[in-house]
């Protein structure tokens, strides 16, 4: 899985499946942070508005 | 009844109905776990597995439940990547009928592989060359992006939305749903086709094995094709059954007469192909291996005839596909929804042949009968179990979460 293990060797086969399935996590991950994060910020918003 | 902690605006079972309604499901469920960890603590001795049959009545169920949970990956490419605005109403109770069937395939999994203290090796020492490894990661990461779909549908609670955090998260998720679809179609098209592409690369067993195209053998295109035909029939059916459990309206019939057409299409192109690699496979694949078609099914138990080839592409293939696709059949109700449970009986069928009759049948020239094979309890109550887990997940899912947008709206 990782290039530090005994079964990893440096191959086309190799980046591709690894690739795709790293670039899969990345997405979800990175859309979950993105909403996480904007989630944050419209409810501080929210509580700006209020102490006005 | 209502209560604040239930959709706005509709009315569920009183608490002792529900209960009452649960109970039956609980009951299985209790058996299932005490059988599962029988499983677990005592070994796969308590199955009937053999040399034959490594991997008991549960790699059926597994195929099947992820094939049929194809609905929720195939209706979020229509609903937020095409835009079809119709399949909306019914797609968080896909997302549901998904997380059941995705979760049900991971727990019989881990059964199937017998020290789930081990799962994380398929993981951690990947063999890329494996199309199970590939199964591994695509059906793990679809699961958890089948859960981030389900965390906005939970978070729209009544109750939840009062948090003004949750309630922004869910419109956020809501936002960017389109990303987390395409990664869902994305990653279910690896893992629906290379379940396919374990039986076809098998060229030790003629049975199951196909040509195809570079390193994928057609079974990988047809079992991608026929979970995208027939997960939107088994979600409309489902649908369709609650609403007959629940007395109560859920969707309009133009959303069920959508579906049935897309699906209809989908299953007359998917029973084509697979008619024609039939075919190949009978004339061309199997004779340069020394087998004729007959061969196949002759000579074995009775339900290995060659009616169970005639019940999976023309019954339960053909005939669904030829009512769905016409204005008449998906007008009548009865032909509409009979036609798709002849379409989920005939994708289970397809299943079933493509890896328990694979292991069936005799691979060494001197074994002239067939492997019969009967699953212990433990395995065939571990096969109710997601039936049992669903009806409460759906369950609940309905009483405290708006799934069906239109409920409101068909019962006033």
């Amino acid at each position: 899985m990782f290039p530090f293990l005994y079964e990893w060797s440096w191959y086309l086969g190799q980046y591709l499946f690894m690739g795709a399935a790293g670039f899969a996590i990345s997405v979800v991950g990175a859309g979950l942070t993105y909403c996480i994060v904007m989630s944050i910020i419209h409810t501080m918003q929210e509580d700006e508005h209020a102490d006005h | 009844m209502t209560t604040p902690a239930f959709p706005e605006g509709v009315k569920r079972c009183g608490n002792g109905q529900f209960i009452l309604w649960l109970l039956p499901a609980f009951l299985v469920l209790l058996i299932a776990v005490y059988a599962m960890f029988r499983v677990w603590f005592y070994g796969l001795n308590q199955t009937n597995m053999n040399d034959a049959y490594g991997f008991a009545i549960w790699i059926w169920a597994d195929l099947a439940v992820i094939a049929l949970g194809g609905g929720a990956f195939f209706s979020g490419f229509l609903a937020y990547i095409i835009g079809v605005k119709n399949v909306k109403n019914i797609i968080n109770f896909a997302v549901v009928l998904g997380v059941v069937c995705y979760t049900s395939a991971l727990l019989i999994l881990g059964l199937d592989v017998g020290q789930p203290l081990r799962g994380w090796f398929i993981f951690w020492h990947a063999n890329i060359h494996s199309m199970l490894t590939e199964v591994a990661f695509c059906l793990t990461i679809y699961l958890g992006v089948l859960i981030v779909e389900f965390i906005p549908v939970i978070l729209e609670n009544p109750k939840i939305q009062k948090n003004r955090f949750f309630h922004h998260m869910a419109h956020n998720m809501h936002e960017i749903m389109a990303v987390f679809a395409a990664t869902g179609v994305f990653l279910s098209f690896f893992h629906q086709g290379s379940l396919g592409g374990v039986p076809g690369v098998l060229y030790g067993r003629p049975f199951a094995f196909r040509e195809g195209l570079f390193i994928w053998p057609w079974t990988f295109f047809l079992f991608t094709w026929s979970a995208a035909a027939v997960g939107p029939l088994f979600t409309a059916t489902m649908c369709r059954l609650a609403e007959f459990i629940t007395g109560k309206r859920l969707v309009k019939d133009d959303v069920y007469r959508l579906l049935a057409k897309i699906s209809g299409w989908m299953l007359l192109t998917y029973i084509i192909a697979k008619s024609i690699d039939t075919i190949y496979w009978a004339t061309v694949t199997a004779p340069a291996r020394g087998f004729t078609l007959m061969d196949f099914y002759s000579n074995n138990p009775a339900y290995y005839g060659i009616w169970i080839l005639i019940a999976e592409i023309l019954i339960c293939g053909f005939l669904p596909a030829l009512i769905l696709i016409t204005q008449k059949g998906r007008e009548n109700k009865k032909l509409l929804f009979g036609a798709a449970i002849l379409a989920i009986i005939g994708l289970c069928i397809n299943r079933w042949v493509m890896v328990l009759q694979v292991l069936a049948a005799p691979l060494k020239p001197f074994q002239e009968e067939w492997f019969v094979y009967s699953p212990a309890w433990t395995e065939v109550i571990t096969t109710i179990l997601p039936v049992a887990y669903g009806i409460i997940l759906i369950s609940l899912a309905y009483r405290f979460l708006p799934l069906f947008p239109q409920e409101r709206e068909l019962n006033p």
